[in-house]
């Protein structure tokens, strides 16, 4: 099951909090901190060419007069939106205390993603509350709780028209809606494969994975599945790259019993990303060559190369990689590096073009700060924030294709390895 | 008329401080003296401390400890949580580094230079025998203390380092340079702060370092001279040595070990 890094999309709290001296002094003290950040750290100097002593002067008088930690972090958020960048924003205190932003941390066990105007189911996980209740892939969620989903989608629609961050904003938008706090109900309203509306009373579970903390981030479950899906065919899905102890080790342990396999096939298919130096370590199973390179990091002062340290004994196996666009940041350097290296072919939809390494830290007023340190150009010399990774078999599912099981991303990259193989 | 007077006193002003300033070799040998002496350097052959390693800007810590022996042996792990464990490790002319999230990787080129350098157990009393030049540059202000710069070419080809001692106390404040790493060359910015007597010898407890845009604070707990630090210590792990093999040119049926082939080419006597 997916778990999104939750962003500044997500609903803020509303509780109102009077204005204090004390909350005066920590949001100004927070948005000089915002603002001095990205004046001294951003990786390109000129910011785009905004004035950023002018956004001051416009925008600290807007700080004085905020009277809650909502309206403060709305007017850090329409700061930081005029750099047009992406992993730039404001976390809420309260994302960082409970888990996950909107409703909990309790999951349905669906996977849902908008396709054309539908919110369509495209996983349900193996004893889910969703599966007990007889959810099906292809089924469609019209209403959460009271909440419709068509003016949910619209409004998000309208918001990223033409932006590879549609899908992504769509997904996190929606999947919010179902999550909830564990043990709780909710009523969910789906349309069926036959058509008709049928509503479900779903109680949330626990979400697969380990629960982990990395610094300021958000507690997030860490789920992996790693099989074979054919019987020479391995298979490993990560949902975000944090963890990495106990991911490279299972990750380790899949390509090793696998040596002899025909091929091997990694999903990063809603993994919204994470650690990044992650990406170079995955791919040191799949390269043999000593100072291959992913991409290159652009930091205002240096310029990092994400260098690929090759394993011992490397698969040397075909390599496919499934992205959609729920795919970001160290799924993109991941896939997008492979791909320009020529090691890898990369099956399902143009991912989500939100690639900028970043770093959060804590303002004063107890919110987290996420901005990014440089910008990422992959070793084919393309900038993925803003265009994403365009795969090289695209493979959408449908209405039709849920319904009937069919995982199509994943059908095409097993049949691509099985002619490499028989080449 | 007044303009050029500012200008004078100002030149003269520079030149009284140049004049003042001691030569470099004096500086390194002073930091040396300030810090023990050599005679205690050198009683000491093992090193082992205990200590964090932190990003206290993005609420990452981790536990260190630290292990070193002559003439070149070094073995650093760090245990952060959410991480796990990262080891980097120098014996004597192995530098490698396992990481968690990289995977294992054997050093080389001019990070294997610096790597090695760096490593030198009780570096501060060799630092003849690693640097091919050294010269003062002037005096600069760290933090409160005035410092005199000095920098230092190594003589193994490596990036210059300009070291900034205070001129009350003679300790190492602060260090810049570039480093050579795997992902490219990297600035730094050090500082050391904290010193306190460990066996003889004053050690800095603070160290900070700021590079590619982030700060990093090491923080030694505990730190001690001559522990029980077996060389095995240092051996470099597994994963490390499955890559060293590897990398290994294959034995040539016939050669020995005291004259190793010269592949595709012949002797031309």
């Amino acid at each position: 099951m997916k778990w999104r890094i939750t962003l500044a999309c997500c609903a803020l709290a509303l509780t109102a909090w009077p204005q204090t001296d004390e909350l005066r002094r920590s949001n100004l003290e927070s948005f000089d901190y915002v603002w001095k950040t990205i004046r001294d750290k951003h990786w390109d100097p000129k910011l785009g060419g905004l004035d950023w002593n002018a956004v001051r002067d416009r925008m600290r008088p807007e700080m004085e007069k905020a009277r809650t930690p909502d309206e403060a972090r709305a007017i850090l958020n329409r700061m930081l939106a005029l750099l047009k960048v992406s992993h730039c924003a404001i976390l809420p205190t309260e994302t960082a205390l409970s888990v996950r932003g909107g409703g909990g941390p309790g999951t349905l066990g669906i996977d849902v993603r908008v396709i054309g105007d539908h919110a369509l189911v495209t996983s349900v996980a193996a004893d889910s509350p969703a599966a007990q209740a007889g959810i099906q892939t292809g089924w469609e969620v019209v209403k959460t709780g009271s909440t419709p989903i068509a003016p949910v989608i619209a409004t998000i629609d309208k918001t990223y028209a033409g932006s590879t961050l549609r899908e992504l904003m769509l997904s996190r938008a929606i999947d919010q809606r179902l999550h909830g706090e564990i043990g709780q109900r909710t009523p969910v309203t789906f349309v069926d494969g036959a058509d008709r509306k049928v509503e479900r009373k779903l109680a949330f579970a626990e979400p697969p994975g380990t629960l982990t903390q990395f610094g300021y981030l958000p507690p997030m479950y860490v789920s992996i599945d790693a099989k074979r899906v054919r019987p020479d065919i391995g298979y490993f899905a990560l949902n975000v790259f944090l963890e990495p102890a106990r991911v490279m080790d299972a990750f380790t342990n899949a390509v090793q019993s696998c040596a002899n396999c025909r091929g091997f096939v990694v999903d990063v298919r809603g993994n919204p990303g994470g650690i990044g130096a992650m990406a170079m370590g995955l791919a040191g199973w799949f390269v043999s060559k000593s100072g291959e390179r992913l991409g290159t990091l652009y930091l205002r002062d240096s310029t990092l190369n994400f260098v690929i340290y090759p394993r011992a004994e490397p698969f040397t196996g075909p390599l496919a990689i499934l992205v959609d666009g729920d795919s970001a940041s160290t799924s993109e350097i991941f896939a997008g590096g492979l791909q320009d290296l020529g090691r890898a072919r990369i099956f399902g939809s143009r991912t989500a073009g939100a690639a900028l390494p970043s770093v959060i830290e804590m303002l004063p007023n107890g919110d987290g700060f996420q901005y990014p340190i440089a910008n990422y150009v992959s070793e084919g010399g393309k900038t993925l924030e803003g265009h994403g990774v365009i795969p090289d078999t695209i493979s959408e599912p449908s209405r039709e294709t849920l319904l009937r099981h069919q995982d199509t991303a994943l059908d095409a990259a097993i049949d691509w390895i099985q002619h490499q193989a028989a080449k | 008329m007044n303009k050029l007077a500012v200008i004078l006193i100002g030149v003269c002003a520079a030149l009284a401080a140049q004049e003042n300033l001691p030569p470099a070799a004096a500086v390194l040998d002073h930091f040396i003296e300030a810090t023990g002496g050599k005679a205690a350097y050198e009683k000491h052959r093992t090193q082992l401390a205990h200590g964090t390693l932190s990003l206290p800007a993005q609420g990452i810590t981790g536990a260190m400890t630290l292990y070193g022996a002559e003439p070149s042996k070094t073995l650093m792990r760090v245990e952060i949580g959410a991480i796990g464990t990262m080891q980097t490790g120098v014996d004597d002319d192995i530098a490698w580094e396992v990481s968690p999230l990289q995977g294992p990787r054997v050093v080389d080129g001019p990070e294997k230079a610096d790597t090695v350098r760096e490593a030198r157990f009780n570096a501060p009393i060799h630092w003849r025998e690693q640097y091919s030049k050294v010269e003062t540059l002037g005096i600069e202000r760290v933090g409160d203390e005035d410092c005199i710069k000095v920098l230092m070419t190594p003589n193994d080809g490596g990036h210059s380092e300009t070291a900034y001692f205070s001129r009350k106390s003679g300790l190492l404040v602060k260090q810049t340079g570039t480093r050579a790493t795997a992902m490219g060359d990297i600035p730094y910015d050090n500082t050391f702060a904290d010193y306190r007597p460990v066996d003889g010898v004053l050690e800095p407890y603070k160290t900070t370092e700021k590079a590619a845009g982030q700060e990093v604070e090491v923080d030694l707990a505990d730190m001690k001279y001559n522990a029980d630090v077996p060389d095995s210590t240092f051996a470099p792990p597994p994963e490390i040595q499955a890559l060293l093999k590897k990398s290994a040119p294959p034995a040539r049926s016939g050669s020995s070990p005291e004259a190793p082939a010269q592949s595709g080419t012949s002797n031309p006597k």
